[in-house]
Parts: structure tokens; C-alpha cells; sequence
């Protein structure tokens, strides 16, 4: 058996759940140029700047969810987290707080809801579904208190035009080499997940405890360890993901982030990632994201409705996973 | 007139009930005969396709000094006041009935379970187990009995399985993964255990019954333990995988490392154990060695119950 001299094809396609985000790529393609004919915008490349911004929260987002699904789990808290995010963040800068000192504190309450999840589910094996039900509703609970129920001003008033400024180009309006930041952030951070997840102990772990928890554990895997690991990732990208909201509306939101947990769900199945636990890969996720909002952007563009644009995406996720 | 067909490879039980036997073997059918045409030798050898000249090889070694040492172990209702020891050089059987506190008893010592007292020694030195993780490092490590539930992740590869427990071994200092290292372990693995799987990236589940239990026996091969628990290993596998894990066993006994044997089949336990400890209602109820007894004996004594007040 020398496995040097195998075809690289048949290594790449060789790599477990390679198959549905395959799959989700095709697909993608496929979409991409029955829109682009209907109507040639599509391929503009403003048009295509457009649409990697707006699926990198929905790519981040995904990869959160996945981490979790991956497990065996789910986190239904990353969508009110996300709005819990960019409350804090949006009203520490009103206050005239640092931006990186109020992302710093932010992210440190987000990792808080992580580490809970972790344990409720890990530790105290509370049947995941419900225990981010409960972390969801404290979240955006959190969310709503900490400008006393109602929305920011905007970030300008408290830390000035050219630091809020800075803060909204780094997270949404700026470009670098001609591409959204948005984007590049997501993507960067898609490449240091997808690594963490094929390429380290702890990732073989998240598929493991995922696919069997016993038989995990009595391969010597700390499946409380493990299981917070996933949901820090997944609160990690939640909390990016508030930046990003708090950047795009240039305030915050006690909104921000609603059903993006189910968005997560969604992008993940798409490509092949099954809330079942043990499958998947993160590239699934990104080309699920990208499938959906090439799907919205697509129905956008020849002018159908929202309604159109959810029924079409429901429909894709029962049909993905019949497949 | 009604036409039954009965598929086993309980080969025991056929005498009872066929009349023909057609024999199959990796997808194909090799031959039919009347059962009374045959001898169990020759249904074995069809089904292994070559000779099995034992069905029990045993390898006599010489018996050296003590590896392992449970003193006083407690935990729950299954495993009361278990004491024992496992020396260099000899397999350990531990036969009973079902539900006699054997596969608890296993679970406590790898830490899977919590213990309500007890004490380990490895070599002379007390080691402290509250995790699978603490039995790895010490070098004890334990094939558990259901494999489905508790021996593999059937959904991921084979290759995933077998260096689940070794990442310690095939990654660097920042827990990052050498796909080099990973492949030469891997390989090396299913060639020691003659694994057979298309390649290494095929579902676990997907495997044999046989091959899966050689996954789970094999991913403990790649490190240097010094006792090996077996929990039912044979059970639901073809007698050829049957002698295949009694040859793993003999090998490790050959090189010097302390092997626990939990067995319900009596022959089994009898052939390859070189000592039997017998075990009832939680606790150690006998311990006899493997060539003086008999199954009267052993069976005697997996049935000393406590008599009930």
C-alpha cells in the first residue's frame, strides 16, 4: 500500500465530507449561472463584491453552528450572542470607550455565555437544545438591558466621527486590495478554523465525541473539555459577528442577530454538515453560505419577494438533506 | 413442508438444529454439504478459508513478577472488595455470568467509572486513575466489550478511529497533526492486525464485524502499555478474526505486558487464560488455574450467590 502514488483527486475526494460540500459547490455554480443569465447584474463585479459581504456573516455564523453540530449538538444562543455583541460593543463606544478595549470586554462576555454553554451541556448534561434555549433568552435579555431597552446612538457620539469611522471600514464599509474587510476577516478566520478543526488534536475530538461520545471517552477524549472548546469557537464567531452588525448600522441593535442561529443551521446542512454529530467540514459551510445568499441575492435581482426568497431556501435545506 | 434457513456462526448450536450447511465467505459462496457429511474442522477451515490448527493456541511463557495490583477496589453495587493481581507473563481470564460485575469492574480499574475505594499499582507504584486519560498515560488501557457503543466511532474512518487515542503520539508540541506520522501508524496497525478495509478512509461502521473489534484492539497496539484489558473480545466475530485476537494476546503476554481476558465463553476463557478468576454478584468468588479446572468448576463457582436472609 503506498499511498504516495495515489491520484491527488482521489485524495482530495478521499477526505470524509468532501462529498457535500462538493455537492454545495456544483450547486452554487449551477445557481450562480442560471441568475447570471436571467439577468447579467448577477456577474457585476460590483454585484460580486456585494454578495461575499453579505454571506460573511452567514459564513461566520455557519461556522459557529457547525463547530457545535459537529459534536452532536446545537447553539441556540450564537444569534441572540451576536446581538448581545453588538449592544455591549455599540454602548461602550456611546460612552466613549475605546473600540478596542469595548471589543475587548465584549468579547469577554461572550465568552462567558460559551463557557456556560460548554458546561450546562458538557458538564451538567443538559440536553443541548435546551440549554442554549435558556443561554438564548439570557442573551438577548442581556442584549436589551445594557442600554436600558432601547437601541444606541450612534457610535460617533461617544468616540467620535473618525474612530467610529475606523471601527465601521475595519468591520463593513472599507475595502483592502479592492475586496470588503468584511469578507477577508471571515475569511481569514475560516482558514484558521477549517485548520483547527482537520489539522489538531482538538478538532479530532469535535468529531469525535460527535460521533460517539462513549466510545470518545474511553479513547481517553475529555468530552467536557472538548464540548466547551466547540461552543468558545462558536461564541467567538457569534461575537465577530455582533462587530459586524454594530459596524454595518454604525449603533446597536437590541434586534441584531435574530434567527441567525437557525441561518447557522441552515448554512452548515447545506454543505453537509450533519446535526447528527461527526460529519462535515467547514468548507461544506462556506459553500453553503455562499449558496444561500447567492440564492437571496439571485431572487433579489430578478425582483422576487422576501416570502420567494425564504420558501426557496427552505426548500433547498429539505432537498440537501434528502440527498 | 417449510425450508429454514438459519444464518450463524455460532457453530455450536448448529448440531441442534441444521441439516445442510452452505458456507459463505467475503461475498461468496464456497460450498453446501450435508451437516452430517462434516466435521467442525472442516466447516471452520471453509469459513477462514485455510487450516486453523488450534482453536485455542496457547503460548506458555514463563511467569515473572508482578505488574499489576488491585487492592480493595469498591465501586457501586457491581465491583465489592475486588483484589487481584496480573504478573508478567500470563493472561488473566476472568469468566462468569453475565451481569457478575466483570465489564464494571474493568470500567472502574480504566477510570470510565467512579470508584468508591480502591487501590492501583503498576510495577510497585500506586497510580492514580479518575480518567481514561490517567489510565492511558499510566499504560493501562481497555478494549471495552460493546463495540458499537463503546469501541468505535463508526461514522468516522478507520484511520480516525485507530489514532484517536494516539494523537499524543502524532502531534507535535503546538497539538498540531503530522499527516506523516499519522499514516505511518496507521499503517503500521492494520498490517500488525491484518486489518482488511479497502483503505483507511472507509467508515468504521462499515467494516466487518471482525476487522471493527481488531480497530478497537487495535488502537491501543501503538503505544507502550503494560496492561492490556480485553473485554469479550471474540464475541459476534468469525473463528479465524477469533484466532487472530488470541494470537494478539499471546504476543503482548510474549513481551512481557500484564493481559486481562474477560470471557462468558468457557472454552475460550479455559484455552487461553493461563489463570481464572471467577466472579459472582460483584465479587471475586474463586480464582483457579486455567489447566487443573473444569467448567463444572469455574461454573460453580460463577454461581456462588450470597444467600439471601
Amino acid at each position: 500500500m503506498n499511498s504516495k502514488k495515489k491520484n491527488p483527486i482521489k485524495q482530495i475526494l478521499a477526505i470524509r465530507g468532501m462529498g457535500g460540500a462538493l455537492t454545495a459547490f456544483v450547486g452554487l455554480i449551477i445557481i450562480y449561472c442560471v441568475f447570471g443569465m436571467i439577468n447579467h447584474t448577477v456577474f457585476a463585479g460590483e454585484n460580486v463584491m456585494n454578495l461575499l459581504r453579505s454571506m460573511s456573516k452567514y459564513l461566520l455564523i455557519g461556522i459557529a453552528q457547525s463547530f457545535v453540530l459537529i459534536t452532536g449538538n446545537i447553539d441556540l444562543s450564537i444569534g441572540s450572542v451576536a446581538g448581545m455583541s453588538a449592544m455591549i460593543a455599540a454602548t461602550l463606544m456611546t460612552h466613549g470607550v475605546n473600540p478596542f478595549v469595548a471589543m475587548l470586554i465584549t468579547l469577554l462576555c461572550c465568552v462567558v455565555v460559551g463557557v456556560l454553554n460548554g458546561f450546562l451541556v458538557g458538564k451538567f448534561k443538559l440536553p443541548p437544545f435546551i440549554a442554549t434555549l435558556g443561554t438564548m433568552f439570557v442573551a438577548r435579555g442581556v442584549a436589551y438591558m445594557v442600554n436600558g431597552n432601547r437601541n444606541t446612538d450612534a457610535i460617533a457620539t461617544g468616540i467620535g466621527k473618525k474612530a467610529a469611522d475606523a471601527f465601521q471600514d475595519f468591520f463593513y464599509y472599507g475595502t483592502t486590495l479592492g475586496i470588503y474587510n468584511t469578507f477577508l476577516i471571515s475569511i481569514v478566520l475560516f482558514v484558521i478554523f477549517f485548520f483547527l478543526l482537520s489539522k489538531t488534536r482538538s478538532g479530532r475530538h469535535i468529531y469525535a465525541i460527535g460521533s460517539n461520545v462513549d466510545a470518545a471517552k474511553l479513547s481517553g477524549v475529555d468530552v467536557v473539555a472538548t464540548t466547551t472548546k466547540a461552543y468558545l469557537v462558536s461564541a467567538f464567531c457569534a461575537c465577530v459577528v455582533g462587530f459586524i452588525l454594530c459596524a454595518q448600522a454604525g449603533m446597536g441593535n437590541m434586534e441584531a442577530g435574530n434567527m441567525y442561529e437557525m441561518y447557522g443551521v441552515a448554512a452548515g446542512v447545506i454543505g453537509g454538515v450533519s446535526p447528527l454529530g461527526g460529519t462535515g467540514i467547514l468548507l461544506g459551510t462556506l459553500a453553503g453560505s455562499a449558496v444561500w445568499q447567492t440564492l437571496e441575492n439571485g431572487l433579489n435581482m430578478i425582483g422576487a419577494q422576501v416570502g420567494i426568497q425564504r420558501i426557496v431556501i427552505g426548500i433547498i435545506v429539505l432537498v440537501t438533506w434528502n440527498a | 413442508m417449510r425450508l429454514i434457513t438459519n444464518i450463524s456462526h455460532r457453530l455450536e448450536e448448529l448440531q441442534h438444529i441444521v441439516d445442510r450447511v452452505t458456507i459463505m465467505r467475503d461475498g461468496q459462496y464456497i460450498t453446501a454439504m450435508n451437516y452430517d457429511e462434516v466435521t467442525m474442522d472442516e466447516i471452520i477451515s471453509y469459513m477462514v478459508g485455510r487450516e486453523i490448527n488450534e482453536q485455542f493456541p496457547r503460548v506458555e511463557c514463563k511467569k515473572g513478577k508482578k505488574i499489576f495490583e488491585v487492592k480493595n477496589l469498591n465501586a457501586g453495587k457491581m465491583v465489592r472488595n475486588i483484589n487481584f493481581s496480573v504478573f508478567e507473563g500470563e493472561i488473566v481470564g476472568f469468566a462468569g455470568l453475565m451481569g457478575a460485575g466483570r465489564t464494571e469492574t474493568t470500567r472502574a480499574i480504566f477510570g470510565v467509572d467512579p470508584k468508591t475505594s480502591g487501590e492501583i499499582y503498576l510495577d510497585g507504584q500506586q497510580v492514580k486513575i479518575h480518567c481514561p486519560m490517567d489510565a492511558i498515560k499510566a499504560g493501562v488501557v481497555l478494549a471495552p466489550e460493546d463495540r458499537k457503543k463503546d469501541g468505535l466511532c463508526t461514522k468516522l474512518s478507520v484511520r480516525d478511529n485507530l489514532i484517536l487515542p494516539n494523537l499524543d503520539l502524532v502531534c507535535n508540541k503546538l497539538n498540531i497533526i503530522s499527516s506523516e506520522k499519522e499514516r505511518q501508524l496507521c499503517d503500521k496497525e492494520i498490517e500488525e492486525l491484518k486489518i482488511k478495509t479497502p483503505n483507511v478512509n472507509v467508515d468504521a461502521g462499515n467494516l466487518s464485524g471482525g476487522n471493527q473489534q481488531k480497530v478497537v484492539v487495535g488502537k491501543w497496539l501503538a503505544r507502550n502499555s503494560r496492561v492490556v484489558i480485553f473485554d469479550e473480545p471474540t464475541r459476534g466475530i468469525d473463528v479465524g478474526a477469533k484466532v487472530e485476537i488470541y494470537n494478539l494476546m499471546n504476543a503482548l503476554k510474549q513481551k512481557g505486558i500484564a493481559v486481562m481476558f474477560v470471557s462468558s465463553e468457557m472454552p475460550e476463557v479455559m484455552g487461553i487464560a493461563d489463570r481464572v478468576i471467577v466472579m459472582c454478584d460483584g465479587k471475586i468468588t474463586g480464582e483457579v488455574m486455567a489447566n487443573e479446572t473444569t467448567q463444572n468448576e469455574i461454573l460453580t463457582l460463577a454461581t456462588n450467590f450470597e444467600k439471601k436472609q
